[in-house]
């Protein structure tokens, strides 16, 4: 009767520490993103490049821009339009070709930047998704341009953008482990992985322990396990070890002894 | 009996010949300092006969780090193999998902373009043999990083975007390869913050480059087996040996990740394995490589 009882108990610590486990994956913050989003900037207008410089002298055409919205208007989503921007600009303040170029480039990134620094609080897919396909769309002009100082802006405001969406994901997955379940979480990671800026989502022990696991990676699993747990778990450890070895050792005996009973009647 | 000693002359000589390396480049010893094991491969790098190649991550055609390694290392005389900067999501060698944590260009071509500023600011460059196979460490921190293009010189800021995009054409341009990992000495100056590293006990090992007191510059690769080093710990450690006990003025030492991806190998001048550096992954699970190697 003892033995039942000892039997019934180990199997029953065996299945909490599952159930455990279980919950641990499924149990995520399985969330997913599943409003439409808008493909690009379609509500912005248009900034008249030569009106709105209209004798404004060369050290407040940041200024000006950046109060007419320039970062925000459709002329930055259009190859043609931002490359006669440039030109138009070249025209209006000669001698000053690459310094205008650090203009845009500074005005579709650190003042873009700044405008929109409180929508990353938490997840924003919405926001992230329309920097990635900014990101996506000048990493492309870069290899378009004709001009080497377009390039290197076109490349620098991608590289921007690429840095800080892979860097604010990696940031959101620490933040919130469940995160990283999101689909527009992954659909975002992925797509930022294919551009060469790599996430480092967050990947917790237990996560790592189970890819080891996976892997055969038994070497550095037994290294790690041995030298990163505390006495505690190791002690935990072997007590569930012993539990479980107990529990198969009591579960064959009753299935032995039951099978002779059955075979003795 | 003048038959035998001629006999052991010979086989000497035609070792020596057939040599892996020259000897006289690389001091290796595996001994204990202040009751820990401490082992390490030195190398004079004078005259540029030793030099370094790294290998990121999986080239374009799919081919893995090992696989990379095995077909550039025909006719190479190897010195030392060692895992090297941090990996993710994993550090299995054939998970195609494996990328270098961190700004990373593999002989011109970028892996990451993804510049950590806050924790890896140790920048190296590894230029191509042409170049002298030569290892330079910037601290990002400095923000002054020198490169040289067609005979220019300039210096740049790699935290400033647009210093940034010109260090990676750059790097492009002269077939470089970049990639980033924990500054814990620079210009002889202990930088580690304790509270900021990793407090896990491990297996650690750092790189470092210094002058020695005849002057020579020397590429040190330092190996702490022992399961109780913190990064802090090993770095420390590794700082104290090389001021005190091997006297060299450190230009800078890095992290090199031991982790899931522990692969350490060391060769004699024979071209035999040495057995005292073992790590614990074998090599043809690598994810990333640095290789020393004598030309």
């Amino acid at each position: 009767m003892k033995r039942t009882y000892i039997f019934y108990l180990s199997f029953f610590i065996n299945v909490l520490f599952l159930g455990i486990l279980l919950y641990y994956f499924l149990g995520a913050d399985n969330k997913t993103t599943t409003e439409p989003v808008d493909l690009d900037f379609h509500e912005a207008k248009n900034v008249d490049l030569i009106s709105v410089l209209k004798s404004v002298p060369y050290e407040s055409i940041s200024k000006k821009l950046a109060v007419n919205d320039y970062h925000h208007a459709s002329n930055i989503h259009d190859f043609k339009t931002i490359e006669n921007d440039l030109k138009t600009l070249d025209s209006l303040y000669p001698n000053h070709k690459f310094d205008l170029r650090v203009i845009i480039g500074s005005l579709l990134t650190d003042t873009l930047h700044n405008r929109i620094r409180n929508n990353f609080s938490s997840f924003n897919f919405k926001e992230l998704f329309r920097l990635q396909n900014l990101l996506i769309r000048y990493s492309y002009y870069s290899q378009c341009s004709y001009t080497e100082e377009n390039n290197l802006m076109f490349s620098v405001i991608a590289n921007y953008w690429g840095s800080f969406i892979a860097l604010k994901l990696s940031e959101l997955s620490k933040q919130k482990n469940g995160v990283k379940f999101d689909f527009g979480y992954r659909y975002l990671e992925s797509r930022s992985n294919q551009y060469r800026y790599f996430v480092n989502t967050k990947v917790s022990s237990l996560e790592k322990f189970i890819y080891n696991l996976l892997t055969s990676n038994w070497g550095h699993l037994i290294n790690a396990t041995w030298a990163q747990t505390s006495i505690l778990q190791k002690f935990i450890f072997i007590l569930l070890s012993l539990i479980t070895l107990l529990s198969y050792f009591l579960l064959f005996n009753e299935l032995k002894r039951k099978i002779y009973r059955y075979n003795k009647n | 009996m003048r038959k035998s000693i001629f006999l052991v002359c010979l086989i000497n000589c035609v070792l020596n010949v057939f040599a892996q390396y020259d000897g006289s480049y690389v001091s290796v010893s595996s001994l204990s300092y202040n009751n820990e094991k401490i082992s390490y491969v030195a190398m004079a790098r004078g005259g540029n006969r030793v030099k370094a190649k790294y290998f990121a991550s999986r080239d374009f055609n799919g081919s893995t780090v090992y696989q990379r390694f095995l077909e550039w290392s025909k006719n190479k005389k190897l010195i030392a193999i060692s895992s090297g900067t941090y990996m993710w999501p994993s550090c299995n060698g054939s998970d195609p998902q494996t990328i270098p944590v961190g700004l990373c260009v593999d002989n011109g071509i970028p892996v990451n373009k993804n510049l950590i500023l806050n924790g890896l600011d140790g920048l190296a460059v590894v230029y191509p043999a042409g170049g002298g196979g030569g290892i330079a460490v910037t601290n990002l921190k400095e923000g002054n990083l020198k490169i040289s293009d067609g005979g220019t010189s300039t210096t740049l800021n790699v935290r400033n975007s647009w210093d940034l995009q010109k260090f990676i054409t750059w790097s492009q341009g002269n077939s470089a390869t970049v990639f980033q990992s924990h500054l814990f000495v620079y210009k002889n100056n202990f930088l580690l913050d304790p509270s900021k590293a990793s407090g896990k006990p491990a297996p650690r090992r750092v790189l470092a480059v210094g002058t020695a007191t005849d002057g020579q510059v020397v590429h040190y690769i330092i190996d702490l087996p022992g399961q109780n080093n913190t990064i802090y710990d090993a770095a420390f450690k590794a700082y104290n040996f090389l001021t005190k006990r091997a006297q060299v003025n450190i230009t800078f030492m890095i992290n090199l990740d031991t982790g899931c991806q522990n692969v350490f190998q060391v060769y004699r001048s024979d071209g035999s394995i040495d057995s005292q550096f073992k790590g614990d992954t074998p090599i043809y699970n690598a994810a990333n490589l640095l290789v020393y190697y004598f030309e």
